[in-house]
């Protein structure tokens, strides 16, 4: 799966760097793949909670942490869900630890190793601004021999 | 107009789609909502599948300082 770096508007009427985003689907939630921002410095892959809530995931009881993020602090419970990354002709569906947080900051979530980073080998060029994505396992099946991934990693 | 590129497609926005919630597909904005409930209600009513689903942010800052967690 190869994406092209997203831009965002700047409210002076410019264009904010190109960044590596990544649309991911959430479960069942097909139909809108949520943005996420590629986070190699981040362990835990996190969305807004609001998202788990309309993928019809329940959080109640789960494991919860509270945690600074862009400056405040937020609650985020973790839920083991199935997330989709397609870029209209490659698709790839894995298990993923997700966190669900409450209060998010932010427009787009964040794509950390757990839950991403573990699942895939990632090349990041920001000089020709694009981000290819190719499962670990499928990795193995034509490269030199590397760890192995349970099946339940990649569906 | 500003403009945000997806997937190496730039789409044009209205001045009131920024800090809105966005759904964007081929080279359009397919609806723009407070809130990403508003967004999911919305595609699945009209029976439309985004390509990327995302809060037009207002400044620079308002995407950096991630968490490093």
């Amino acid at each position: 799966v190869r994406l092209e770096f997203r831009t965002f508007p700047e409210a002076s009427g410019g264009l904010l760097a190109p960044r590596p985003v990544v649309d991911v689907a959430l479960e069942d939630l097909e139909a809108a793949p949520i943005a996420c921002l590629l986070d190699t410095g981040a362990v835990r892959t996190r969305m807004s909670r609001e998202f788990g809530d309309l993928a019809g995931i329940d959080l109640t009881g789960t494991i919860t942490e509270t945690v600074p993020v862009g400056g405040d602090r937020t609650t985020c419970a973790y839920a083991p869900v199935v997330l989709t990354v397609t870029d209209g002709g490659d698709e790839h569906s894995w298990d993923a630890p997700v966190w669900f947080c409450d209060p998010w900051p932010y427009g787009f979530g964040l794509l950390g190793l757990e839950g991403f980073l573990h699942h895939f080998r990632v090349t990041l060029s920001a000089y020709e601004e694009y981000v290819e994505v190719v499962p670990e396992s499928a990795w193995a099946l034509v490269a030199a021999p590397g760890p192995c991934r349970a099946p339940s990693d990649t569906r | 107009m500003r403009s945000v590129t997806v997937a190496g497609k730039q789409f044009q926005l209205t001045e009131r789609a920024i800090e809105q919630w966005v759904a964007v597909r081929g080279d359009e904005v397919l609806v723009a909502a407070p809130a990403p409930r508003h967004v999911v209600a919305w595609l699945a009513e009209h029976g439309q599948q985004a390509q990327s689903v995302f809060r037009v942010p207002d400044s620079e800052q308002s995407i950096g300082g991630a968490a490093a967690l």
